[in-house]
């Protein structure tokens, strides 16, 4: 069978392949930008989305689905016209299912070292190195210093 | 199970809670408190990982219904536009507040008298001076003094720093000729009280793993229990028990393991804050009392406020490394603030500037507005966005009104049974109106400030931080739940010290005032021991 999630919790080949395109139409490669698609990041996408494997076998299903219903042949098989038509069309239906495909796309794509590192972070958590934040020089707030009391007495 | 009993019972752990039981150490009365929620590792705040967004959004969302934590219990918001943001744990709310901590004004307490809405508070702000000066060094402020948007006031830690985005809006309220001064912030910004300095994590309210933010389970509690007050996890109250003689005796709780006990004390103080102790006293019927305890008004579960918040975000054309710093708290401005016959409005706001978003939340956004596309021109929509979108948000005072209740849900229960909460909350007339109003000011403000493109939306739905007024105080017994220092008009040894309590709202973040307010009671508990019941 090649329309559900296997026994041990993997993609079937076509899924995967469906799921590959779909992410890399959402964030293509762009000069030092990585595609979604990209071995390190897909890997990332994919662990994280078959935590909810119902949701993802769903949205996999709609995908599939859209591109039968419209095209008559499966997502893989489209041009990128096509497929930007299903994907259209799942993003107004199916909200639900979009978010949890984009929430989980984003979440690993931009914690990818090299995409931060391209976007000006450094490839760390916040904790505990934290961040300098320069002293702030407090003559900016002479305009409202000079300002009589603005509460009222009560 | 029956465990010995106790002179004081504080039920919750959190801002009031802590504040309450360390205030009450030196009576050398034996306090316990419980609390059902657990003491947080800080070891397990989201900043400590590189996917500190995604753990924001799980298992430290500020909304109990997403975070359904075993220690959480649900509340039916369907019938209400703003939903509920707590935390339930030793800390309360303050594990994830943002630590803004602004004092109410003079005029807060005076608005039937001023402004001919709601009802005066039965104190004043010059009562409660000395116990917000107590607090801000119990909690250990940060800020700078000579604001004229308040009387004076010291302040016990330097500033935190604006950075340049703060120094970037600043500027545009420089040119607008509109009050803007640096947060109060409950926020170490030098060693203090034996924790760590700010090191600008960005993101205070999933937790600070740093230690530098005031959540009460590191300020009041190390003290309080030094001194030997006791305090339980995970222990959920289900009802607050009373005598033949109308006193409260005790209560029902619940352990970890859904064991029944049952804890007498001779004085009873709820810690719940806005939802949780209503829900509280309407789950303690009695033959008594069979509309809950403490409700002979009728007055229990009504007159909720919220703060209706609205955001208001600019893009910029320059980096603002937004996402340095303490996230919720950089500069207000209280130009709005006072009433102002001349505006559709009562009362008013203020302007809380924000720091940036995170890089996956910034991508979410932006793929939900529309302005982050999928495809070719993902990375350049990202590029225009990320690092250079600052705002703020409009918080505004909300009115009491009776039809917006907290009441029990005939349904709902939490993993003990225990009837949850179910909100009805509408957004006022006068409220819509001051959000209106304080968008289109968000929006000038940012265009002085140079950015070239704004929007703003209202009210934000997920904002439901500030849950007060739903066992108002008051001088007259048919017009309010407890009295003017904190005490049941029907139950005189029951004390209620949250949320709950506040008259009216104010247009400012509660904290400081739950806090201060609660070591006011304390004061007065104390100077009332030999006649405490009468």
């Amino acid at each position: 069978m090649t329309d559900v999630i296997t026994s041990d919790g993997l993609l079937s080949a076509d899924r995967k392949s469906t799921l590959f395109i779909l992410v890399d139409m959402m964030i293509p490669e762009e000069g030092v930008m990585p595609s979604a698609a990209d071995p390190a990041i897909f890997a990332a996408i994919l662990e994280q989305l078959t935590v909810d494997e119902v949701a993802l076998s769903s949205l996999l299903s709609v995908i599939e689905d859209l591109s039968e219903k419209n095209h008559e042949r499966s997502f893989a098989r489209l041009n990128d016209d096509e497929r930007a038509v299903v994907i259209k069309q799942f993003r107004s239906s199916h909200d639900a299912l979009a978010q949890f495909l984009q929430f989980n796309t984003l979440n690993s794509y931009y914690q990818d070292d090299r995409v931060m590192e391209a976007i000006g972070l450094e490839a760390r958590a916040p904790y505990p190195g934290g961040y300098e934040v320069a002293p702030t020089d407090w003559t900016i707030l002479e305009p409202v210093r000079g300002r009589e009391k603005i509460y009222r007495d009560a | 199970m029956s465990n010995d009993s106790v002179d004081v019972l504080i039920i919750g752990a959190g801002a009031s809670g802590a504040a309450m039981a360390w205030s009450l150490v030196d009576t050398k009365m034996k306090i316990l408190c419980l609390e059902q929620g657990d003491w947080v590792n800080p070891g397990e705040y989201p900043t400590n990982n590189k996917d500190w967004e995604a753990r924001s959004m799980g298992e430290f969302s500020y909304s109990p219904n997403t975070r359904a934590r075993a220690t959480d219990y649900p509340i039916n918001e369907e019938e209400s536009p703003i939903k509920v943001a707590n935390f339930n744990g030793v800390g309360g709310g303050t594990i994830l507040y943002a630590a803004h901590f602004p004092r109410f004004h003079p005029s807060d307490f005076r608005v039937k008298s001023l402004d001919n809405v709601a009802d005066d508070w039965p104190i004043d702000y010059a009562t409660l001076e000395p116990f917000y000066a107590e607090n801000d060094r119990m909690m250990g402020v940060a800020g700078l003094a000579g604001d004229p948007a308040y009387p004076p006031k010291e302040l016990v830690m330097p500033p935190v720093p604006l950075g340049k985005l703060g120094e970037t809006l600043a500027k545009g309220f420089n040119k607008k000729g509109w009050h803007w001064w640096p947060s109060d912030s409950a926020i170490a910004t030098e060693q203090y009280d034996g924790r760590d300095k700010c090191v600008n994590l960005g993101h205070c309210v999933g937790g600070c793993a740093q230690g530098a933010k005031a959540s009460t389970d590191i300020t009041y509690w190390p003290h309080a229990i030094r001194a030997g007050v006791e305090l339980k996890t995970r222990c959920r109250v289900r009802e607050i028990t009373v005598n033949d003689n109308g006193m409260a005796s005790g209560v029902i709780y619940y352990d970890a393991d859904g064991i029944e006990h049952e804890q007498k004390a001779e004085v009873v103080i709820v810690a719940c804050n806005g939802i949780g102790t209503p829900r509280l006293l309407l789950n303690s019927k009695s033959s008594l009392f069979p509309e809950g305890i403490a409700n002979s008004s009728g007055l229990v579960g009504k007159n909720l406020m919220f703060h209706p918040y609205a955001w208001v975000n600019g893009v910029f054309d320059e980096p603002l490394k937004g996402y340095m710093g303490p996230g919720g708290c950089c500069i207000w401005s209280q130009e709005f603030y006072e009433t102002d016959k001349s505006r559709d409005f009562v009362r008013g706001y203020t302007m809380e500037i924000t720091r940036g978003r995170g890089a996956v939340t910034t991508g979410l956004t932006g793929m939900a507005s529309g302005s982050i596309p999928w495809g070719a021109g993902h990375h350049e929509a990202y590029r225009s966005i990320f690092d250079k979108t600052a705002g703020m948000v409009v918080i505004c005072e909300d009115l009491p009104e009776e039809h917006n209740t907290v009441t029990l849900d005939p349904e709902l229960v939490d993993s003990n049974g225990i009837p949850a909460p179910k909100l009805n909350y509408t957004l006022s007339e006068n409220s819509l109106r001051m959000l209106a109003h304080g968008t289109a000011r968000g929006e000038e403000a940012l265009l002085a400030a140079g950015a070239s493109k704004v929007s703003s939306d209202f009210p934000v739905v997920n904002a439901g931080w500030h849950n007060m007024g739903t066992a108002r105080m008051g001088t007259d017994p048919a017009r309010s739940v407890v009295n003017e220092w904190g005490r049941s008009h029907d139950v005189k040894n029951l004390f209620i010290i949250d949320g709950s309590i506040f008259v009216t709202s104010a247009g400012v973040n509660p904290t400081s005032t739950i806090q201060a307010l609660t070591l006011y009671i304390a004061d007065c508990m104390k100077k009332r021991l030999a006649n405490l019941f009468d």
